[in-house]
């Protein structure tokens, strides 16, 4: 790059959200692709087919049938990551900006320097942040279910 | 005016051919079944009179327009085909009528669309359901608001794919019944797969028999069965006794009597297949055991028609004879045999 462009791509991304972000996709793809993947297996392959011969575009076919029956998996999944990343540490400190603070990695600069008493307000929201979602996606899930029997 | 025409058809995956030159037509308000044994092609060919898959070799023609062939593939949205699974494909997130009224799609507001959709509903005898889901239906349900949801845009040519496999005896021959009325009141070109010959001569203006790929016959479904071209249709349709023997002035002597071989020279070696309900069976003939004596192995009554397993007096060979009515004789009562020769086929060996 240097030798034709006359630039250094060496850190161009380190030490910017773009590099955090691709950091926590690396980091928590997994967690997510299983409860997608899981969700994805319920539109069988005959659904598909069924969809196209009832005059449904693909675009039209995922918007109509597979969204819907993904839905409450793709919550899920974002809430897993979600509550994830707020709490994921090691990363953070090694990629994050510089003046970038997430509440995990303000709650273990100030609990290193022994000011426990302040590191417990970050700390308090990492739980209240967390447990917010939970409430709102465990009800918006159980709505989003309508054709599935309780479990 | 032509429902489905399939013209040389031939496709193959990782080049493995499993459809091999096949051509079939199907007219409106025609229902063809087309049948043979597990693997054989016949959901292949279905799939790509459907557009599900692209045609590699030869033509589709649905509704008068040729939608596949000759680099030209038209999408299964645009073709206007309905098509009804196995296991029905209901989508769960929707309720029934919603289910139904998917399809409808011309450019209607939503209350014509639900209209329609009731209408067809009524049709399958389901209106009081039409708010429930489909996982809390019975099988038979499922199946008729799958039939309701393919029939509902009205398609020309409607492809059923083992349609009734996944229902019990008892409910299939009704439901089996009230679709053929449905689909002869609306008109619909129907192409439907299955493996079960009894499903097949019961639903069929016509049957085509596949194997490994190739349309083997097609025809009304008394004459496939009464006149089957080869050992495969013969067994296919029915149980069958295979004996052997070889031509000798234009009869062929077996076990069980000598029948007529038509056409086939001297000498040939043939396969004489016998069905069970060609077996007569009659009181022993007074004196000398004669070649057509038999002993009864065992029996069984299974309704409307029994099973009388037979030992040949002859060479020993059990055979079965399929007798209306009840008729259990007991075991090792000697009886005399004769055949109904239109029950009787006679191949040669070579043509297996």
């Amino acid at each position: 790059m240097r030798e034709t462009f006359g630039i250094s791509t060496g850190l161009l991304l380190s030490g910017t959200i773009v590099a955090l972000l691709f950091a926590y996709l690396v980091r928590f793809l997994a967690i997510s692709f299983n409860t997608v993947e899981a969700s994805l297996a319920k539109v069988t392959p005959n659904m598909d087919s069924a969809a196209r011969t009832l005059g449904a575009r693909p675009w039209k076919t995922l918007l109509n049938v597979h969204a819907p029956m993904m839905w409450g998996s793709l919550l899920t999944a974002g809430l897993l990551v979600f509550v994830d990343v707020m709490k994921e540490l090691p990363a953070t400190l090694i990629m994050r900006p510089f003046d970038f603070n997430t509440l995990a990695v303000r709650t273990f600069e100030l609990a290193s320097d022994e000011q426990l008493a302040e590191a417990a307000g970050p700390a308090l929201a990492i739980v209240m942040v967390g447990i917010i979602p939970v409430v709102l996606l465990s009800a918006a899930i159980a709505r989003a279910r309508p054709g599935q029997p309780p479990r | 005016m032509v429902g489905l025409s399939l013209e040389n058809i031939t496709h193959a995956f990782d080049g493995n051919v499993v459809v091999d030159n096949v051509s079939l037509r199907v007219d409106p308000g025609e229902v063809i079944c087309l049948v043979g044994p597990s693997g054989c092609g016949k959901s292949t060919t279905l799939r790509i009179a459907a557009g599900l898959e692209e045609v590699q070799q030869g033509q589709v023609i649905v509704n008068d327009k040729l939608v596949g062939g000759g680099g030209r593939h038209v999408p299964p949205e645009l073709r206007g085909v309905g098509l009804v699974f196995q296991d029905y494909a209901l989508f769960p997130h929707l309720k029934v009528l919603e289910n139904v009224a998917f399809g409808i799609t011309d450019g209607r507001s939503s209350d014509t669309r639900k209209q329609a959709a009731r209408a067809m509903l009524e049709k399958v005898g389901l209106s009081h359901l039409e708010n429930a889901f489909p996982h809390t239906l019975s099988g038979g349900e499922q199946q008729r608001v799958a039939l309701a949801r393919a029939l509902a845009p009205r398609p020309g040519l409607m492809l059923m794919d083992e349609p009734f496999s996944g229902l019990d005896i008892g409910l299939r021959d009704k439901i089996r019944d009230d679709t053929l009325a449905l689909l002869k009141e609306l008109g619909a070109a129907t192409l439907l797969v299955t493996h079960d010959p009894e499903e097949a001569m019961r639903m069929a203006d016509r049957v085509a028999l596949m194997r490994e790929g190739r349309l083997v016959q097609e025809g009304p479904p008394n004459r496939v069965y009464s006149n089957p071209d080869s050992p495969f249709c013969c067994t296919f349709f029915s149980n069958v006794n295979r004996l052997e023997s070889i031509v000798d002035n234009g009869l062929a002597k077996t076990t069980l009597g000598i029948v007529e071989a038509n056409e086939i020279g001297n000498g040939v070696p043939v396969d004489v297949l016998v069905r069970p309900e060609a077996i007569k069976i009659h009181e022993p003939a007074d004196g000398a055991v004669s070649a057509v004596d038999a002993t009864v192995v065992s029996s069984r009554v299974l309704g409307p028609y029994s099973l009388v397993y037979l030992q040949a007096a002859s060479d020993g060979r059990v055979f079965e004879a399929r007798l209306a009515g009840i008729h259990a004789p007991d075991d090792g009562t000697r009886c005399t045999v004769t055949l109904d020769p239109s029950q009787v086929f006679v191949f040669p060996t070579s043509s297996n």
